[in-house]
């Protein structure tokens, strides 16, 4: 599955040892794609060594402060990350209200 | 607990791991002699922070590039002779976001340090500390206001968090009172710290 910008994605939770791009503190986050970019070798693997790493797209997402930090989180914030396509999934959940809070 | 003894240690265990590396390197052959040092150094005399002072003033006076540099980095600062492909890794790419009257750009990296360095050279020292780390994504508001970032209530802040191959860089406003400046002239009222959005491009009268 691949994303476009606009897409409502979930990250995943993982609890690996070795190196990860994903910090901790943006693993289970409700985020929207901001951008779409190139494909980069996958940090995990590349790492740990992997002679001949898989490629993955990356992508921007944009997340609230609120998703982040939970309330109150500052007004008027949000933070962006770059993200590997296998750490992001749809996210097809509809929050409590009927929508997300992406306000920035 | 860090005490100053722990940080010695710390650098100490580093400096042993960089010369057990630098021996490996070399009897595998990769490198010979000097050329660690030579091409750090290399690398290192060509970027520094008026790189980026001239690539903000240019798009200050030419809405052209602005629009490029916006679009896409990485090409656009090629047309004033920079290259992201002269870093040691060439893959990296540019990404260059405006601050506006609405919107306050900040770049960090939480995981380590990433930073622009072959365009800017090294960052400094407060952007690799654990508490800019740690509060530029938690509290950026708090934090820029200590660093003396005034922002309207207003003003959306939007963090940038370097954890992949991209590196990102502010083109913030231009100051009031700068009306037929020309770019040599604006380059200096941009400082090092402006082009990761800790601080605003100062007006000509404080210069």
């Amino acid at each position: 599955m691949t994303f476009s910008v606009g897409d409502r994605v979930l990250t995943v939770v993982d609890n690996i040892t070795g190196h990860s791009r994903l910090p901790r503190y943006a693993r289970g986050r409700r985020g929207v794609i901001e951008a779409v970019h190139g494909t980069y070798s996958v940090p995990e693997e590349a790492g740990a060594g992997v002679n001949k790493p898989r490629a993955g797209r990356v992508y921007t997402v944009t997340f609230s402060s609120a998703e982040l930090w939970g309330h109150p989180a500052e007004p008027g914030s949000s933070v962006r990350l770059d993200i590997w396509q296998h750490q992001l999934q749809a996210d097809e959940t509809m929050p409590p209200g009927g929508h997300h809070d992406d306000s920035a | 607990m860090t005490t100053p003894r722990d940080r010695h240690d710390h650098s100490a265990v580093m400096t042993r791991r960089v010369d057990r590396l630098e021996a490996s390197l070399t009897r595998l052959g990769l490198l010979q002699g000097e050329d660690l040092q030579a091409l750090t150094e290399g690398f290192l005399s060509r970027a520094r922070p008026s790189n980026g002072q001239r690539i903000v003033a240019h798009a200050w006076t030419d809405d052209g590039f602005r629009d490029r540099l916006l679009d896409d980095a990485t090409s656009a600062i090629e047309e004033l002779g920079y290259s992201m492909r002269e870093g040691f890794q060439s893959h990296i790419q540019l990404r260059v976001v405006a601050n506006s009257a609405s919107v306050h750009n900040l770049v960090v990296c939480t995981l380590c340090s990433c930073y622009p360095v072959a365009l800017l050279g090294p960052p400094p020292r407060w952007y690799k500390s654990v508490a800019y780390r740690s509060r530029a994504v938690s509290e950026p508001r708090r934090l820029l206001d200590e660093f003396g970032v005034d922002l309207d209530e207003n003003v959306e802040v939007r963090v940038w968090d370097s954890t992949s191959e991209l590196r990102y860089l502010v083109l913030p406003r231009r100051p009031s009172g700068t009306e037929g400046f020309s770019s040599e002239q604006l380059a200096p009222l941009v400082s090092r710290d402006a082009l990761v959005g800790a601080a605003l491009a100062a007006p000509p009268a404080l210069c």
